[in-house]
């Protein structure tokens, strides 16, 4: 063997390390007219280059001592539920009050109770489509439920919806317009692990479990479809994987239940595995652009832990070595992060390897968002767990872990200890979220056994712009439209949702760090397929973007 | 002590070692693989362990290699004998790799439960042990002459696995204090990540967060199972070109 055949077999080796590139979506339909109005932003306290925290009065309670599954804890939404300007909080509970905590400027927060007992994920959506958002949220061991708002602006107050979702289990859930028609549909997922421990058995039938999707009709009314019997659903999030201009369901599974992907072909649903690899046990997913391509990525967090030390290890083996699930051959799960990128063969390839975001800890809710504003998506994870089960060894059988913040530089992840969002309490539930108007993302969690916690963005950022929609009729919040923002450096890809992370949900807008970027043009894909374009959007504030008539 | 020279075609490779008994000792190799499998078979169908099933073919493999020493000592010497025995252990011992192999990717077990054939030997302390005596082993063989550019490379390569077996085995004996501490006496600290492979020093060390090195195919993207896999695979083959390469260059062979 000469030098060269040496050679070749090691460079096909180092090249096929590199990641495929992301084809770009081409968006075609009709276009329609819009109106923009800018609002400038709140002016901000001079910048410390940290975060500031401010406990909460809420603190999401288990039974004691925790247990499997109770040790899953709630999430929390962000949305403006008195229509002030300033996004108000819902902090879920399991044993303890569901918190309406009403935002009433430099953080501080009035917080009301919610008849919603044994909460798990929360949203703050506009279902019934009359301009007020509602709160919906899943509960444990048992289904969805509606909370409809009443509209006194002054006193915030809500009815429960009369509309029924059957003798469905749910335990995550994602409100979304699959089918154009301007209406929010909502698919839920159970979490069948917790079947034989709470709830009521009742529900256990076999026929309660599973992914559903309800379909909203012109009544009001919603009208269910088993995607699947089984579910470790976690989280679900709504995604373009095939590029066909439909936005797929994507249910991620918690042990050894595969993520569970239906692409939507018509008016038919079919299931399929287009991801290289996915996190073992899939805690939270979330969508937004990370590497400034114009598409869609996907980040999917999973139980790893940060450090690979002694202590560490000692008190993560005798979990993993406990971990005896069957593990075929085409297992596409490893237990990390992954961080999904489409190819040009509309197969999903993970690099959280190539940008150093594998492991966060025991992840809970981990989202993308800039909080530097420097046009750069950065990850922040809430993480640790308490279960007698798991952790009897460790005093209150609890497994601290630093909530992990990565700052990403366009090339790799790295660690962030000077933004101090290195809490060790136990995270569940998160939000990232503009709560005081400066164009900064501020974040919220809801911790386990612990107050919640809200971290005041005071890092010297850059400039940003946030984008809202407004449409007439049932979804006046445009859930299920897509942004592309051209900026002098990049194009950047948004999804108007509420539902991201673990069994959270945030405000109904795309939040852009500009950095450098100077942005040039706004296209707009509203959830029936029509299209917008905003020339010379504003460089700063807040965005809304009014639908004209067709 | 009368040394032979040694035959173009007894080359030291596993699958001819026996091969080139005289018949009777053919038989006698053949009537102890049988009896071998014959008694593991035996070991599974009442119920035993595949460990312990497996534990009087490795006596008895352990028996024929050390006769098979004594003989080739005497015939050609030393250097010879210990290249063949150690051929041999590791041909074994790639048995057991193997049969892991096929445990976690084809057969679908965990990493932890694919332990090969002898699980109850797939503990830090046995692969501690195992590879400083491999590598003892071929210091001595070294020593006694095998020396050609394949042997500097299996000797690289073997210092290199034996290196990562010491970091392995004081990891073991780190966390292993640790969880007793923790009043956990009955998890064991097996299946630790060690220097490569998914989760390693290398692959998790800040140095190389984000780099090329941790997306390298095997090097920082294998489990524990595979990385391990191969370095044995690697070992194997190495002494088996170092050996051939000694074979065919060595005066006697030359001379004759």
């Amino acid at each position: 063997m000469n030098r060269t055949q040496l050679y070749i077999p090691l460079i096909a080796l180092f090249t096929s390390a590199c990641s495929a590139a992301t084809p770009a979506i081409v968006w075609s339909g009709n276009t329609i007219p819009i109106t923009s109005h800018v609002t400038p932003y709140a002016q901000s306290i001079p910048c410390s280059d940290t975060f500031s925290p401010h406990p909460l009065t809420h603190t999401t309670r288990v039974p004691v001592p925790v247990h499997l599954f109770a040790s899953n804890g709630s999430g929390v939404a962000a949305g403006d539920v008195n229509a002030d300007g300033l996004p108000d909080l819902v902090l879920a509970n399991i044993a303890g009050e569901t918190t309406l905590a009403i935002n009433t400027g430099a953080f501080t927060f009035k917080e009301l109770p919610l008849d919603l007992p044994n909460t798990r994920a929360v949203q703050i959506v506009d279902v019934d489509g009359d301009g007020h958002p509602d709160i919906s949220a899943t509960h444990q061991g048992a289904g969805i439920s509606l909370l409809l708002n009443n509209n006194t602006p002054e006193q915030p107050s809500f009815s429960r919806a009369q509309v029924t979702f059957g003798n469905v289990r749910a335990y995550s859930m994602l409100w979304h317009d699959f089918n154009g028609d301007q209406r929010l549909d909502v698919v839920t997922g159970s979490y069948d692990a917790e079947a034989p421990r709470g709830g009521s058995q009742s529900l256990f039938d076999g026929q309660a479990n599973g992914v559903f999707l309800f379909t909203q009709n012109a009544d009001g009314k919603f009208t269910p479809t088993r995607l699947s019997d089984h579910a470790n659903a976690l989280s679900i999030t709504a995604i373009d994987i095939d590029g066909d201009g439909s936005d797929d369901i994507v249910v991620g599974n918690d042990f050894d239940t595969h993520d569970m992907v239906w692409l939507k072909h018509g008016k038919d649903w079919v299931e399929t595995q287009p991801f290289e690899s996915t996190p073992h046990s899939t805690m939270s997913y979330d969508v937004a652009d990370m590497n400034r391509d114009g598409a869609p990525d996907v980040l999917a967090a999973d139980m790893n832990p940060y450090d690979t030390g002694v202590e560490t290890l000692a008190k993560w083996l005798p979990v993993t070595s406990r971990m005896t699930q069957y593990h075929p051959a085409d297992d596409p799960q490893l237990m990390e992060n992954a961080i999904l990128q489409r190819g040009t063969d509309n197969r999903w390839y993970n690099i959280s390897r190539t940008v150093a975001a594998t492991s966060t800890g025991w992840s809970w809710s981990t989202r993308f968002g800039d909080l530097d504003n420097d046009g750069f998506l950065d990850i922040y994870a809430v993480n640790g767990m308490i279960a007698t089960e798991l952790f009897p060894f460790l005093p209150d059988a609890a497994l601290v872990e630093h909530n992990q913040a990565l700052r990403f530089d366009g090339t790799r992840y790295q660690p962030a200890p000077q933004w101090h969002l290195d809490a060790t309490e136990s995270g569940r539930g998160m939000v990232m979220t503009d709560l005081n108007g400066d164009g900064k993302l501020d974040i919220v969690v809801n911790n386990l056994q612990a107050p919640s916690m809200l971290y005041e963005n005071e890092l010297c950022a850059g400039n940003s712009l946030t984008v809202t929609l407004h449409q007439l009729g049932p979804n006046p919040e445009a859930i299920g439209a897509q942004l592309r923002l051209v900026t002098s450096t990049a194009t950047r890809w948004g999804a108007i949702t509420t539902t991201r992370g673990y069994l959270s949900g945030d405000v109904a807008a795309v939040h852009f760090g500009l950095g450098a970027g100077i942005p040039s043009a706004l296209d707009i894909r509203w959830p029936d397929g029509t299209l917008s374009h905003l020339v010379t959007p504003p460089t700063s504030g807040h965005l809304l973007i009014e639908r004209g008539a067709p | 002590m009368t040394t032979h020279s040694m035959p173009l075609s007894a080359s030291p490779q596993p699958a001819s070692v026996l091969g080139y008994m005289i018949p009777l000792q053919r038989r006698v190799a053949i009537a102890i693989g049988g009896v071998a499998l014959a008694m593991g078979i035996l070991g599974l169908s009442i119920g035993q362990p595949m460990w312990r099933a497996a534990l009087p073919g490795t006596f008895l493999f352990s028996g024929a290699v050390i006769i098979r020493w004594y003989y080739d000592r005497s015939q050609y010497g030393q250097l010879i004998a210990l290249m063949v025995a150690l051929l041999t252990f590791q041909g074994g011992h790639g048995v057991e790799h193997l049969t892991q192999w096929v445990q976690y990717h084809l057969l679908g077990y965990t990493a932890r439960a694919s332990s090969g054939l002898i699980s109850a030997a797939n503990s830090e302390w046995v692969h501690f042990l195992w590879n400083w005596g491999v590598l003892l082993v071929m210091l001595r063989i070294y020593w006694l002459g095998l020396r050609n550019p394949w042997a500097y490379l299996m000797l690289f390569w073997t210092i290199a696995h034996t290196s990562e077996h010491t970091y392995l085995f004081v990891r073991h004996l780190e966390v292993l204090q640790m969880l007793r501490a923790y009043g956990e006496p009955t998890i064991t600290a097996q299946g630790l990540p060690g220097i490569f492979g998914n989760d390693g020093w290398l692959a998790r060390s800040p140095a190389t967060a984000g780099t090329w090195v941790c997306t390298f195919p095997g090097l920082t993207t294998a489990t524990r199972l595979d990385v391990h896999f191969w370095w044995n695979v690697g070992e194997t083959i190495l002494l088996m070109i170092a050996a051939y390469t000694h074979i065919h260059r060595s005066p006697q062979r030359t001379a004759r």
